[in-house]
């Protein structure tokens, strides 16, 4: 039998993008749970966007994975695979799905962090926020 | 009393002098005029120094001189002893003199800056009869002597400057004590606790003997009596500093009316700086409660799309029945695929097989599959709940933002003001007077503290020396043999209560005798006639000057005018304390002017009929409405002059 996934992953040279939006402050008091989270969700809203691992380094253990981040997982795992839902039985399936979009996420969030000004991420992030819940 | 003459030897500006004071005519008036300074105070100084070893009307130019005349010490050479004195010389109420004189020698050191006091000498020489002199060189029978003629705790009101009437009302415990001195009221008081309270100490303490147990209560009264004792100079010590913490508070108050509050300025300066650090650390944990807020929203929001979709698919397969699902496939897949029935155990036929793919067809959900959604459905329904809130919470925390910053903003302005304030009034003396005033403030309070607890410690201690003093008189009165002490004890209380009783209507009569010769006075002095017409002195000591519309008016007087009270209550305490010493003011209507002077030249004259009174004035004062009325009154009148050594000559006029 196989041996349940124990954690969730990112590719290892995206550590250094987490750690300076950590630095910067975006991450700041964040847990890593919530970075991949984000990351996750930021890849969802542009396009679905998804990219298989390389070379994967632990982020944090599945066990610290809160009912309402693991209905966020299963959402976005039903929306990836066309909706199947008997996806959901296998949790590793779910996982390798959301660390594939996070993969997606992180880079999209560093141009984004990136190409505007200094501290302006926040409220450009607000906005479409607001432009998403108010069409 | 009188001064006959002044006898002056290197004495400051005065080398070598001699000032007599001839009585002519019915005033006793002398006048001395002259420029700033030309020796006029140094005059009034001297008659202090003679007599009580000061100068307290110095200037702090003088303060810089040695005592010594300084053309006498620059032509004497080093080593040389320069002595410098003053003989007062004065007659008594029966006409015999008495010669009151100091002396110091000065030693010249190698230069002008240089000097020692070798020796001091203070002598007394009084007329006994027509050819005998009693010669007074010991310190306590010497002051009792000076004490005769002006006591030194009362000088104040014999000599003085007109600026001392300023600030003539400020300590009223201290004026109340010096009417009683001037009155003579402490020799009753010297009567009635010194000889009598001793006289009656000693009486109980002999009745005392005779029974042990009034021994005891006996020492117990004593040892009350003397706690009493040192109570009460506790607080006549902590008046004294009061009044004086008093008097600091409201000079550097008046020099500081009309500034801002520089220290009420400086601390609100704290306070707001205070206010600012706290407003930006909650502003900062509110820009980060923000960012949190935004961050949440933002891992939810947009997968919103992703979650409707899980909660239609939940909602289509429980209206389908499907979820949770009845038939678990699994098994029927394990049933194809060992093609044998795990429920009957019969092996499948080919149409029970076709029957299970049928089955399979219709069944797509999984059973773990469908757990998961079963489990899920309530919080997929609430993460939804919760993203529409995202507007709402985003509103108040940016309103909570808002706020902050006007806050901020405000608070800001506030400091910039006060920092506008404080910059203009950098002057370090309005600071320092600042500082001081609270000082003085702050030493009042804790003095009026110590006092009440004094004074209740006071009134305990004498209620209970009343209780032991009745206690002592129970036990003395069941003892025969103490009945003789008893009658003594009897005699003694008695005469205590007489004499007490006596200060007392004499300390009423005073008084009421006081407020009507003050007011006597004051309105004779008055250029506002029918302005005021009643003064009033209570058992305080405190004046109240009446408008005729009856209203007080004490609060609303003009400087003149309380400067005219002051000199109408002196004036009075002359003529009533039977304290004929001489009067000498230095400069007593520089502050006046107009019809003012007038007045108090006529009632300094009119005084003058029976009392000595030595005026210092500077030529400017001496105006022509002045001189109109003095000249033909004085009996000498002199012009002092600076020669060309700078030392001060007399001249007749």
């Amino acid at each position: 039998m196989q041996k349940e996934q124990d954690r969730l992953y990112i590719n290892k040279e995206n550590r250094v993008i987490f750690d300076k939006l950590k630095k910067d402050g975006l991450f700041k008091g964040l847990s890593n749970k919530d970075q991949f989270l984000f990351a996750m969700a930021i890849g969802f809203h542009n396009g679905k966007a998804f990219s298989p691992l390389s070379t994967k380094e632990g982020f944090f253990f599945a066990k610290d994975l809160q009912p309402n981040d693991r209905v966020l997982l299963e959402a976005l795992a039903l929306a990836m695979n066309n909706n199947y839902i008997n996806i959901l039985e296998d949790a590793s399936a779910v996982y390798k799905c959301a660390e594939e979009v996070a993969n997606a996420g992180i880079k999209i969030l560093e141009n984004k962090y990136n190409s505007v000004a200094l501290g302006s991420y926040e409220k450009s992030l607000e906005k479409e926020l607001y432009d998403f819940m108010t069409p | 009393m009188r001064i006959e003459k002044i006898i002056f030897k290197n004495y400051r500006a005065f080398r070598s002098q001699e000032i007599k004071f001839r009585p002519q005519g019915n005033n006793d008036l002398h006048l001395f005029v002259a420029e700033n300074g030309v020796g006029k105070t140094t005059l009034l100084n001297s008659i202090n120094w003679c007599l009580y070893n000061d100068e307290p009307n110095l200037s702090d130019e003088s303060s810089a001189l040695p005592i010594v005349s300084t053309n006498e010490l620059e032509n004497a050479i080093e080593g040389d002893a320069v002595p410098v004195s003053v003989s007062l010389q004065v007659t008594d109420d029966s006409g015999r003199i008495i010669e009151f004189n100091r002396e110091h020698i000065i030693q010249k050191g190698s230069d002008i800056n240089n000097y020692t006091t070798k020796s001091m000498s203070f002598e007394v020489k009084r007329q006994l009869d027509d050819s005998e002199w009693g010669i007074y060189n010991d310190k306590d029978e010497c002051q009792k002597l000076v004490d005769r003629f002006v006591p030194k705790n009362i000088r104040e009101y014999f000599f003085f400057n007109s600026e001392r009437l300023d600030n003539y009302f400020k300590s009223k415990d201290s004026i109340k004590q010096e009417v009683f001195e001037i009155s003579k009221i402490e020799l009753l008081n010297l009567l009635e606790e010194k000889r009598l309270g001793i006289l009656l100490t000693e009486i109980r303490r002999e009745a005392s003997k005779i029974n042990p147990l009034m021994q005891k209560v006996n020492q117990e009264l004593e040892e009350c009596q003397l706690k009493i004792s040192q109570a009460d100079d506790v607080i006549k010590e902590l008046k004294k500093i009061r009044d004086s913490a008093w008097n600091g508070y409201e000079k550097y108050n008046e020099n500081l009316a009309g500034k801002p509050d520089i220290e009420e300025f400086t601390q609100k300066e704290t306070d707001l700086e205070r206010k600012l650090k706290d407003l930006d650390t909650v502003r900062k944990e509110l820009l980060q409660e923000h960012k949190d807020i935004l961050l949440r929203y933002g891992m939810i929001i947009p997968l919103i799309p992703a979650l409707n979709k899980m909660a239609e698919i939940i909602n289509e397969k429980q209206k389908d029945g499907n979820l949770p699902p009845n038939i678990n496939p699994q098994i029927l897949i394990d049933m194809n695929d060992q093609n044998d029935c795990t429920i009957c155990g019969n092996t499948l036929t080919t149409k029970s097989r076709e029957f299970i793919s049928e089955l399979l067809k219709t069944i797509k959900i999984t059973k773990g599959a469908g757990e998961v959604l079963l489990k899920s459905s309530d919080t997929v329904d609430r993460l939804i709940d919760y993203a529409a809130g995202f507007e709402e919470d985003m509103k108040k925390i940016a309103d909570r933002i808002k706020r902050n910053e006007e806050e901020l903003r405000n608070n800001q302005k506030e400091l910039d003001d006060i920092f506008k304030i404080l910059d203009k009034h950098k002057d370090e003396q309005i600071r320092e007077w600042t500082k001081l005033r609270t000082q003085y403030k702050e030493a009042y309070d804790s003095c009026l503290e110590k006092l009440a607890i004094q004074e209740s410690a006071l009134a305990n201690l004498e209620k209970e020396a009343n209780n032991l003093k009745e206690k002592l008189s129970d036990e003395i009165k069941r003892v025969e043999k103490a009945n003789n002490l008893r009658q003594q004890i009897d005699v003694c209380e008695a005469a205590l209560k007489i004499v007490n009783q006596m200060r007392k209507n004499i300390i009423s009569k005073i008084r009421e005798k006081l407020q009507e010769v003050t007011q006597s006075y004051f309105l004779k002095l008055m250029w506002k006639k029918d302005f005021y017409n009643k003064i009033l002195l209570n058992e305080t000591y405190d004046l109240s000057v009446f408008h005729k519309s009856g209203l007080e008016s004490t609060g609303s007087m003009s400087a003149a005018e309380k400067l005219m009270l002051a000199l109408s209550f002196t004036l009075a305490l002359h003529t009533i304390s039977g304290f004929n010493s001489p009067m000498i003011i230095d400069n007593p209507v520089i502050r006046v002017t107009g019809q003012m002077k007038v007045n108090i030249g006529n009632a300094l004259a009119e005084v003058s009929e029976t009392k000595q009174i030595i005026l210092l004035l500077i030529t400017d004062e001496y105006s022509t409405n002045l001189s109109s009325i003095m000249d033909s009154k004085a009996a000498s009148k002199y012009r002092l002059q600076m020669s060309e050594e700078s030392n001060t000559k007399l001249e007749v006029i």
